[in-house]
């Protein structure tokens, strides 16, 4: 590749994909972890069999 | 047993949980190949110049842009005459990577158009069609947030999804129906693709690579949702365990 007078069009192209998977990838990534964070009490709080006679 | 039985959520993630990795990787290696062959081995456009390395990103992203929706709109049938669950999942965790990989596409095409059409944006059939999928995309994840019950919001945003469909040969017709500054179909061609060999196969690589990478993607965002659904179903249980006791009456007052 030779760096002409379009580079800079060329460089931003590339740089917008860069920005939008780390953004698409970033967002997938914290949305995972609030949810394990979520699951994770949700889970703790559950209430054995035995206690639980309500069934839920 | 037929096949859609078993796509189940317990199914679905042991085998996101096997395959997410090795698509990963996979996608990442054939990537890093296709990127290499773009910017090393593939030649320079004799009119465009180097301004043709812009096309091993943005074609990609609009081949996926397009088939993520079209993938939407198979899920969005399977919600409405299978009624199957993961259909939904797949579809609302499909929406967000495919307006992003659209968005890409959009801003790519747009910093191509300027030095080679002197214009950053021109209202043409192919550009404004892709722009209404980008909002159709953008309206389809706002039904998804506005709906709190989930199969509801599935069968909402199916019907929305199919109607959306229509634009998708809109999209792929556009340069053959109307006159457009776009240039017309250079790949997927009856009469076979028209792009030179040296340069067809970096973008076919690349294409690829990224939709290795879409794919993991949508393994990782479907996850996400069956564990929002799980987290749901704990919070409406926790709540109907605790409803009686918030409820009760308070003592000697009878109803």
């Amino acid at each position: 590749m030779v760096i002409d007078q379009h580079f800079g069009f060329i460089a931003f192209s590339w740089l917008a994909g860069i920005i939008g998977f780390a953004g698409i990838g970033l967002w997938i990534w914290r949305d995972r972890k609030a949810l394990d964070k979520q699951l994770d009490k949700l889970e703790a709080d559950l209430p054995t069999d035995a206690s639980d006679r309500r069934g839920g | 047993m037929g096949i859609l039985d078993y796509a189940n959520p317990t199914r679905v993630m042991r085998f996101s949980r096997v395959v997410k990795p090795w698509v990963a990787g996979l996608g990442a290696v054939v990537l890093a190949i296709g990127l290499y062959m773009a910017f090393f081995t593939a030649p320079a456009d004799y009119q465009q110049g180097e301004t043709i390395r812009i096309m091993y990103l943005h074609v990609p992203m609009a081949w996926l842009g397009m088939f993520a929706y079209a993938l939407m709109a198979l899920s969005a049938f399977g919600t409405l005459v299978f009624k199957h669950p993961m259909a939904d999942v797949s579809a609302k965790a499909m929406a967000p990577i495919g307006a992003t990989f659209t968005a890409i596409c959009l801003i790519t095409g747009s910093l191509w158009g300027k030095p080679m059409w002197n214009t950053w944006w021109v209202w043409d059939a192919r550009l404004t069609s892709v722009l209404i999928l980008f909002l159709v995309y953008l309206g389809i994840i706002a039904l998804w947030q506005a709906i709190e019950e989930p199969i509801k919001a599935g069968k909402v945003t199916a019907i929305i999804t199919l109607i959306g469909a229509i634009n998708l040969p809109i999209i792929k017709f556009s340069v053959d129906w109307w006159y457009t500054l776009h240039q017309p179909a250079s790949v997927f061609r009856l009469d076979g693709p028209t792009i030179y060999p040296a340069m067809l196969y970096p973008l076919l690589i690349c294409a690829v690579g990224f939709s290795l990478i879409f794919f993991w993607l949508h393994l990782m965002a479907m996850d996400n949702e069956l564990k929002r659904r799980r987290v749901r179903a704990l919070q409406m249980r926790a709540a109907r365990r605790a409803a009686p006791e918030s409820t009760a009456l308070p003592a000697g007052q009878t109803a």
